[in-house]
This record gives structure tokens, sequence and C-alpha cells, in this order.
């Protein structure tokens, strides 16, 4: 296993290579730099050749890349062109909120996701299969941006239960959390509810059934521990939506994560950022699915670590 | 998100001979509902020019956020927009984004996938990498900066920039469906028996691969086109849609944001037809999941 | 719902319910607070460029001279000042009284300005802006560009004596000196943090002095209570980031924010509401919007009669009614109200679609047939401004036939373009740095303007704008100004739209907020008693 893990970190080498290639390439590509909002709406060329020169993004492409990666190996990501800080502060000071409030949402997501799934797969095409597939499917059909307004209304301003916005106690993470959960919730769920359907009609859990072994004993014994690898996988690959995509959810409850900075650097085209965060989304999202690809092996000895991905 | 569901997908068997899967379809209310609402959407979409009542760009000066009435069967927006035309001319932007996107990702996914699966060895080393990288990409930086790129000057333009956008951001899902298809595929003894009798490795692709794995990759792609429309969305909400005013439903639930807690129906209309068209997506490809999968007919 | 709150109670520790009082850790019952509508990009006031944080480090930091709520340029730092008889060298003399925030607590002298204005400059500290607001200095370009270390036209002559020689006469230049550019900051802070001035340094004179920084969420401000014009009324500040439109307003409405913008969308609603119809505040700002019309990346502008058509088809009136929901007042000319300058009794030229056709088909597009593709560009994310723009392509589109396409720009990248004057036709809007005709008809539209990137030249308009820039009598520099507009006006380089007006809503226990068109002036006599 240690060899495997060995092959699998030595393999996100060239993922995390192309991530900030494929960042830097497209980041440069896009007009307009940081240095331009830095000229308040001025036509300077001089000022801002000479700021150009000053944070180096005068030289070569391909040698700022080079100069990007070479700081980066020895853990230096740069410092924000719009704000004058770290990258690597602005990480430590941002991320630990958005880490924090993606970890309840796969919280919530895989409790509720998986008693749903659960209970739809065993009443399969029932009522309740009906009623809490629809009610999975409409959470998520409406999007983010108009579900989190919408419940702050609500929560907020006309039950008054809930604090408005901000990141300073508990009552502050009902909502974001919830928003954000919605869909890994609907998701987990529905492959739950797929993912047990399939394993309860396979030959041996009807074996078992048969033997006399109680329905429920099967279901929690043999069936949930086979249904629940493809979960596994699914909860992995959300975690990129979870991480990014919540920005919507950070800028609207006021989360000082890492969501809306990413965004926000794009907007700002604030190159060491928009590098930082893409490098630290690719490196979390390898680790979590080499873990993930571990715990696979773990709960499912038959799969064969070389044969993983 | 687009993997998850493709995963989903991939765990249904293939090979129902097309005739029962139909006949279990139309046993099956949920999906013929849903199969009638795609289908209305669509006919509206298409006859949007004729039942509309006035252009999508029409404002109409001392008529702003009139109530549903006569003159304007859904009311008009803050700018005395007709609601209920752009709401037609939405479902085409909608619509069309989604389908678009879905299919151009299908292209590239079931490419790469084959690629992958079928050929295995260094495209299958390189292509993996490629497809975690963009799996381990922010989706949306992608699409913003696309649009910084691509700079569209016209609707038109800005339509493409979304399909590229979303397209590219979309298509590793389908990538690594297929590709998973296609590494147990290669190994039965039907394809094994074709390669050994001299089979081209194209012949083998359209004739034993493509079929036996089309049930999974149709089952993804309609519950993809209803994921496609909301990205849709969040787009627009960033402003980087399409362009104003060609209205999307996206668009229209953005701009009516702000009306709120004065003008609910504003929003209130293209979240209903947003949601109904998702929902009808989703129902479908589940209803499909089932009628495909024979186990579950025993 | 339960099982979830079952959840967070195992995952988080302590949970008290923050009501109304705590935006963001801090905050007593003396304390203002309101919304940071961005991050801050910058506590330096040698490169700040946005006005949100411009607001925020006026609380902080200050300079010689600052204006007040008449728009008049006055003495802050600076007791009085002499102008020399060519309008060249100005001599300030400084308060006694004027001390630095604990712990540095040092008398602030003329060095220290010597010193804060010289590191504006200098090419280390990275500023924007600095050379935009001080090059009027002798020997500025030359700090900028690295030449020199010391700043020729900036001299301490004693401890309380400071002289700046400019490169002539500038009727205007006291009012550049309002720009944070000019500000004093404390050397041996800056000189502790490596040349930065950050949380760790915001070591300035103002009222209120920095307590806490929690990047992306919330500043807080303490009531210097040595500021030299007596303590401030409040106890401090709170300024939680918060970058939701939406946010801001449920956070008004419910108690956690004292003062907020109001989104215009939003407006009727609030119009109707018993409570907020009451708190409404209007300010007026002296900027202006307008559509540009670039001669240089669009061939038909160059015909004075198809931008006057265009002048001619836009209806303001319909524009200020829908996307601005009438809180703003039709711009006339180029100059808003209450600067250098401003002519009320221009007419400018009104909306007439007749008049606009003919003028088209006088131009070779009879009903926009055969104009080539148009594309009206303007920043990214802001509904009104988007609103605007589709108001205006309406109006060419029903009164000229010309179908325009609507480019919404990012910010950055919408920059970079105006400067490089490739945008055929955009929306934006031009804020005054000071109050002086000088910084909109000379900076942005004399032809040899560096500002000037949509090509318009008219030779007795650069002729009346050299002669007022350097004139002495005001009667007569006005009168230059207002001949200079009406010229402008009439060669319509510009669409002038409106000026632009800020609509907030105050809580009504918020008393004694001071404005000026630039914006409002440090919160010293504020008072909030809820």
């Amino acid at each position: 296993m240690v060899a495997y893990i060995r092959k699998r970190l030595l393999l996100a080498i060239p993922t995390l290579l192309a991530v900030t290639f494929i960042t830097f390439s497209v980041g440069y590509l896009a007009p307009g730099s940081p240095i331009d909002a830095k000229l308040k709406e001025r036509n300077d060329p001089e000022t801002r050749a000479r700021l150009m020169r000053e944070y180096g993004l005068d030289r070569p492409p391909l040698v700022q890349y080079g100069d990007f990666l070479w700081k980066a190996a020895r853990g230096d990501l740069g410092t924000s062109i719009t704000f004058d800080r770290k990258v690597s502060e602005i990480v430590l000071q941002q991320f630990p909120a958005t880490a924090q409030l993606a970890g309840m949402a796969i919280a919530l997501a895989s409790l509720l996701g998986l008693s749903a799934g659960i209970v739809s797969a065993l009443q399969h095409n029932r009522f309740l299969d009906r009623f809490l597939m629809g009610a999975v499917l409409l959470a998520v059909s409406l999007p983010t941006f108009v579900l989190a307004p919408l419940l702050m209304l609500v929560f907020v301003l006309w039950l008054g239960w809930l604090p408005p916005s901000g990141w300073d106690g508990p009552l502050n993470y009902v909502l974001p959390v919830l928003v954000l959960g919605a869909r890994p919730t609907a998701l987990i769920a529905r492959l739950m509810r797929s993912s047990m359907l399939e394993v309860l009609r396979q030959d041996y859990i009807r074996t078992a059934v048969a033997k006399g072994l109680s329905p429920a004993r099967v279901v929690f014994r043999h069936a949930l521990k086979n249904a629940f690898l493809p979960v596994l996988t699914a909860l992995g690959n959300s975690l990129g939506y979870l991480l990014t995509g919540s920005f919507v959810v950070e800028t609207i409850f006021r989360v000082p994560g890492i969501g809306f900075e990413s965004v926000d650097s794009i907007m700002r085209r604030d190159y060491p950022v928009i590098q930082g965060m893409s490098l630290l989304v690719a490196v979390i999202f390898i680790l979590v699915n080499l873990t993930v690809d571990i715990l696979y092996g773990i709960v499912d000895p038959r799969v064969r670590f070389e044969e993983a991905r | 998100m687009a993997v998850e569901r493709v995963e989903e997908a991939a765990r249904i068997a293939s090979g129902s001979p097309s005739r029962e899967v139909w006949l279990r379809l139309r046993r099956n209310p949920v999906a013929m509902i849903s199969a009638g609402i795609i289908v209305l959407m669509a006919v509206l979409a298409i006859i949007a020019p004729l039942i509309a009542r006035y252009p999508y760009d029409y404002l109409d000066r001392g008529y702003e956020l009139s109530a549903p009435g006569s003159r304007h069967w859904l009311g008009t927006d803050h700018l005395g927009q007709d609601v209920w035309s752009r709401l037609l001319y939405g479902a085409r932007a909608s619509l069309t984004v989604g389908l678009v996107v879905s299919s151009l990702g299908l292209c590239i996914g079931v490419t790469m996938g084959i690629l992958a699966g079928y050929r295995g060895g260094i495209w299958d080393t390189i292509l993996g990498r490629i497809t975690d990288a963009m799996f381990a990409f922010p989706d949306l930086l992608f699409a913003i900066l696309l649009v910084g790129i691509l700079r569209p000057t016209s609707p038109i333009g800005s339509f493409l920039t979304v399909f590229v956008a979303l397209a590219l951001v979309g298509w590793p899902g389908m990538a690594r469906l297929v590709r998973g298809q296609a590494l147990q595929l290669r190994n039965k003894e039907f394809v094994e028996a074709a390669r050994a009798a001299g089979v081209r490795d194209w012949r083998i692709i359209t004739r034993h691969l493509l079929p036996n794995m089309l049930s999974p990759i149709i089952v993804a792609v309609t519950v993809d086109i209803a994921g496609v429309i909301l990205a849709d969305a969040t787009l627009s909400f960033l402003g980087i849609g399409i362009q104003p005013p060609y209205p999307s439903w996206g668009r229209m639930i953005r701009d009516s944001l702000p009306h709120l807690r004065s003008e609910p129906l504003l929003i209130l209309f293209p979240s209903l037809l947003l949601g109904v068209t998702v929902l009808a997506f989703n129902f479908f490809g589940d209803a499909l999941r089932d009628a495909l999968d024979p186990r579950l007919h025993e | 719902m339960s099982l979830l709150l079952l959840l967070m109670g195992g995952l988080a520790t302590g949970g008290c319910r923050s009501g109304g009082g705590g935006a963001g850790g801090g905050g007593g019952q003396n304390v203002l607070r309101y919304a940071l509508q961005t991050r801050p990009t910058s506590l330096d006031p040698a490169t700040v460029e946005d006005g949100d944080t411009i607001d925020l480090l006026l609380q902080v930091f200050e300079g010689l001279v600052q204006w007040n709520e008449q728009n008049q340029v006055v003495p802050n730092l600076a007791e009085k000042w002499e102008i020399s008889p060519d309008g060249r060298v100005y001599t300030f003399t400084l308060k006694d009284n004027v001390y630095f925030h604990p712990p540095h607590k040092r008398k602030v002298t003329a060095q220290d300005f010597e010193y804060s204005i010289t590191r504006a400059l200098l090419p280390a500290t990275r500023s924007g802006v600095a050379l935009s607001y001080l090059n009027d200095i002798v020997g500025a370009q030359e700090v900028a560009d690295g030449k020199a270390t010391t700043l020729a036209g900036l001299k301490a002559l004693d401890e309380r004596r400071l002289r700046i020689t400019i490169d002539k006469r500038k009727p205007y230049f006291l009012g550049k000196l309002t720009y944070p550019t000019a500000y004093v900051v404390c050397r041996e802070a800056v000189e502790q943090n490596q040349g930065r001035v950050d949380e760790k340094s915001m070591i300035g004179t103002g009222p209120f002095m920095l307590k806490e920084y929690r990047v992306g969420y919330n500043v807080s401000l303490v009531a210097n209570a040595e500021y030299h014009g007596g303590k401030p009324l409040l106890d401090g500040i709170e300024r939680p980031i918060l970058t939701d439109s939406n946010a801001r307003q449920t956070a008004y409405e419910s108690g956690q924010l004292d003062i907020t913008d109001v989104q215009l969308a939003d407006l009727d609603r609030i119009r109707q509401d018993s409570t907020l119809s009451k708190e409404i505040k209007q300010f007026t700002r002296a900027a202006t919007w307008y559509l540009s019309l670039n001669q240089k990346a669009f061939e038909p502008f160059r015909n004075r009669d198809v931008r006057r058509a265009f002048a001619h088809a836009i209806n303001k009136d319909a524009l200020i009614r829908t996307a601005l929901k009438d809180t703003v007042k039709k711009a006339n000319g180029v100059l808003p109200p209450g600067v250098f300058g401003y002519d009320p009794t221009l007419q400018g030229i009104p909306y007439d679609p007749e008049k606009a056709k003919e003028l088209l088909a006088k131009a070779g597009y009879p009903g926009g047939r055969n104009f080539p593709k148009l594309v009206i560009s303007f920043r990214q994310g802001y509904k009104q401004i988007e609103d605007g723009a589709i108001s205006i392509r309406n109006d060419l589109k029903q009164n000229l036939g010309i179908e325009a396409d609507l480019q919404p720009i990012e910010w950055t990248q919408f920059l970079k373009m105006r400067a490089d004057g490739v945008l055929p036709c955009s929306h934006l809007r031009w804020g005054a740095d000071y109050l002086d005709a000088q910084n909109f008809l000379s900076l942005l539209l004399h032809s040899k303007a560096q500002e000037n990137t949509i090509g318009y030249s008219n030779p007795e308009f650069d002729r009346l704008c050299d002669l007022a820039d350097v004139e002495v009598d005001p009667k007569r520099r006005e009168s230059l100004y207002r001949q200079a507009e009406r010229i402008v006006v009439e060669d319509a380089p510009w669409v002038c739209l409106y000026f632009q007006s800020n609509v907030e809503l105050h809580k009504p226990y918020v008393q004694g907020i001071r404005d000026g068109l630039l914006g409002h002036l440090p919160h010293t006599t504020v008072t909030v008693k809820r």
C-alpha cells in the first residue's frame, strides 16, 4: 500500500503541473491585469509600464511561469498584487472558514442523503420514495443565488430566528451549511438509492434474505457497505464544488473563506492569488481522492490498488 | 457536478432492446409527464417569435412594472420589458445552452473516454492526467477567464462563449464514464473475438463498444442537461452569461432578485419554468434509467 | 432541521445568539456600523484607489488640507498657507498640536510630510495613483521614474513650515492635496514594517485608529481620544465586509447595520414602507455618467452629425425614471453642480427623435441603414449601469434604427480597453478628484490630454481650456470654462446622461453625518443613540 500511495503521489505531480499551467495560460491570455485597477480610471501608460516591471509582469510568460513553479516548489506562493499580502497568508487566514463550511455541508449531506437514499431504495416506487426523491430534486432545481436570499428573508427577517450574516457562532452556520449542502445531499440521496437498489438485487443478498436473515440486518450488514462505495467516490468528487462553488454562499452569508476570494481574484486578475487558489484546490482534491481510493480498498478488498487510478 | 450523475448512470446495466424500454417508459406516468413538459418547453422555444407579443428587447415606456393584464399577460419588469415574451425567448436560450453544451460534452467525453479506455497505455495516462487536472480545476475560473479572452461582442458570440466554457468544464465526467465502460467491454469475449478476427479498431468501436455503452450515456446526458441549465443561471448571476438584453431564465432570475420583496411574481415565473424543466429532465433521466435496467423489472 | 442543529451543536462549541449588536465581534452602544462593500484594496494612503477604501482611510489618515461640507478646501493639519504671486510656491504652516496615534504619539512635523509625499511617489511604494495626483510638484516625475530619491519641489523649511513648488500656476492644486496620496504617515511605523503601510503600521493622525482587521471579514476602528480636533463623539466604527447587496439590505433591516446603500430596484418598496421611507437619505456626488463616442475606434463618430443624432435620440428622462428611479439629476453638460465652472443655464442637446433621424440621414445613414455594427460597452456586474445601457440601446433602435450590441466587461479589462481607446462606445462615469472644471474639461477632452482616448479634438476648445487652466481671476476663469463646455456639448463627443447621486438608508438614531460632493467627511460629529 505504501508503494501505491507513493505512486499516486508521484502521479499527482503532472496533474498539478497541468492545473497550474492551464490556470497560468488562461489567466495570461485574458486581457486586463491587476495593474489596471491600481491606476484608478486613469490612462497612465508610463506608470502602468513601471508597475508591470515592479511586479515582474513584463517578463516573458514562460519565465513568469517558471518563476512561479520554482518558488511554489519551495513553498512560496508569491504575493497578491491587489492586496499586497502573501498568498500563503491569505490561504491560512481564509481557508479554515471554507473548510469548516465544506466539512459541515458534507456531514449534513452524508447524514441526510444517505438516510434518504436508503429509505427510498427500501420503499422503491412507493410513496415515500417518490416524495423523498421529489423533495431532494426540488431543493436543487432552484439556483443557489435564489435559495440563499429566500431562506435569509424567511429565517432572518420574517421569523427572526437566525442572525443575518457573519461567521461568529453556530447560529451563523445554519443557513450557509443548509444552502451549500443542498446539492450534495440530493446527489448522495439519488446515488445511494440507485446503488442500494442494485445491491439489493444481487444474488447474494437475495440468498441471504431467502435464508431467513432479517431484511434490516441484510441492509446494514451487507448491502450498505457495498452500496456505499460509489457514494464515497462521488463525495470525493463533489469536494471541488464545495470548495470553490461556495463563493455564492460565502458572499451572501459573509463567510470569510476562499470561495469568494478565488472568484474575486479572477475578476481582479490577481495572478498569484488565482494560481495559489487553484493549486490549493487541486492539492486538496488529489489528497481527498487518494484517501477515498484507499478507503475503497479497505472497504472492498477486492479492489486492487494498482487498478484504481 | 456532472461527474457524479455520470457515475450514477454508469451503474446501470446496458443492452435492453429499445422497444421494451419504450414500453416500460410508457407505463411510467412520471416519465410521460416529464417528457410532455420537455416537449412543450421545446415547442414554446421554437415558436417563440410567433407567440411572443413583443420583441424581447422592447421597452414599453410608461408601462414599467405593470401587473399581469391584457396589455402584458404576465406583466412587465422595471424597464418595461414584457415578461411573457422574455420567458419564451429565455426558453430558447436556456434549452439551447442545455442541449448544445451536453452534446459538446458528449462528443469530447466519448472520444477521450474511448481513447483512454480502449487504447489504454500512454493514451490512458495522458488523458487520465488531463481529466484529473480538469476535475481539480475551479470551474468558474475557466468560465470567467474564457469570457475575458473571447470577449464576445454579439449575442451569438456570448452564446458560443457560454457553450465553450461550460462544455470544457463538463466533458471530463463523460470521459470517465466512457473510459470505465470501455475498460470493461474491452475484455469481453465478443470484443476480443472481433479483435482476434482482425476487425479494425474503428469498426470495433462503432459496432461493439458504442452500442453497448449507449444507455448509461443517454441517461447521463438527460440528467446533465438539467445541470447545465442551472450552471448557465450561475454564470448569469456573475454577469457573464448570455449578453443583455437577450433573456435566459437564469438572467431573468438574477435581474429580478432585487425585486424579490416588491415584485415576487417577476422572480417566480422564470424560477418556476427553470425548476419545472430541471425537474422534468431529472425525472425523465431517472425513469429512463429504471426502464433501461431490466433487473428492476423482474 | 433538528438533525442539522444537533450536528452543528456537535461541531461548534458555545452558541450565544448574536442579535443586533455584534457585527463582527466588536461594537458597543456608541459605535457606527456600516458595511464595506468590497474588501479594502489597500490600507496605504499612497496607493488607495477605490472610493470605499478611501472612505475608510479618511477616518485614520489626514493631509494638509481637507474639503468641508460647503465643498471648499479648508485647513486640516496645515493651519494656514501662503501662495507666491506667480502661483507656483505654496508655503504651509502646520498646526502645533497634531500627534500620531499611539504607540508612536509623536508630534507631526514638516519633515513627516516631506517623507510621506516623497514615499508615495517612490517606485518601491508601487502606487498607481500617486503621480496622477502629485505630478504638479516639481521633480515628481523624476522620483516616480526612480531617477531621484528626493522631491525637488518639496521642502521642510523647519519643523512647522513646508514649501511645495509646482510647475506652473494651477488654481486647483490645493484640491489635489485632499486626496490620500498627500496624507501623512508615520515614518517609524512604516520603516519598522519594511516600508509597507498595512494593519501593522496604520498609524495616522485622524479621529479614529485601527483596532482590528480581519481579512475579508471586518475592520474595526476606535476613537482617537487625543484627536487634534477634539475627541470624536463616537467610540468607534465597525465596518463588516458585506459584498452582497441583498445581504446588506437584510442586515440593515434586521438592525445589524446603522447605514446602508440601497439597490435602486428595491427603492419602490422602500419608498412605500412606512419605516424605511423615513430613513432614506440622498447624497449628490460630483460625477457625470455619460456615453462616450470614440472617434478613433468607430469611424461614423468622426461625423459630428452622427454624434449629435445620438445625443438627440437618447431619452435621458426615461432612462432616469426607469433605470435610476428618478434619484438623479439630468446632465445637460459635462460639469456636475458644485464643480467650479458648472453652468446651470446650459440647455444641452434636447431629446428630439425627429431631429435625430434627420441628422443621421444627413450623415448618410437614413433610418440607420448601412450603419456599421455598434457595440456599447460598460462595467460588468452593476445592475443600474446595465439597465442604463439597455435603455440607451432601446432608444437607438426605436429612434435611429440602429441595433447595438451590449457588452459588459470586467472592471480591470474595461479600464485597460478604455485607456487604450479601443472601445467604440461606452457607458461610463467620470467622478471628480477635485471640484474644478479642469478635472473634467482639460483633463479628459483637451486634444493633447492623455485621458482623451476617444480622439476628440477642437482647437477652439483647447485654446479656451489652456487659458482657463492658468487664469487668476475666478470670474474670468469660470466664463472661459463655460464657453469651452458649450463647445464640447455641441460637438457631442460625450452624450452626458446624468449626475450621480447615492441613495442610502440611515437609522433615525444616527445623527451628525457630514457630507461633501466627494463623499462623506470623517465621522467626527456623528452620534449613535440606539
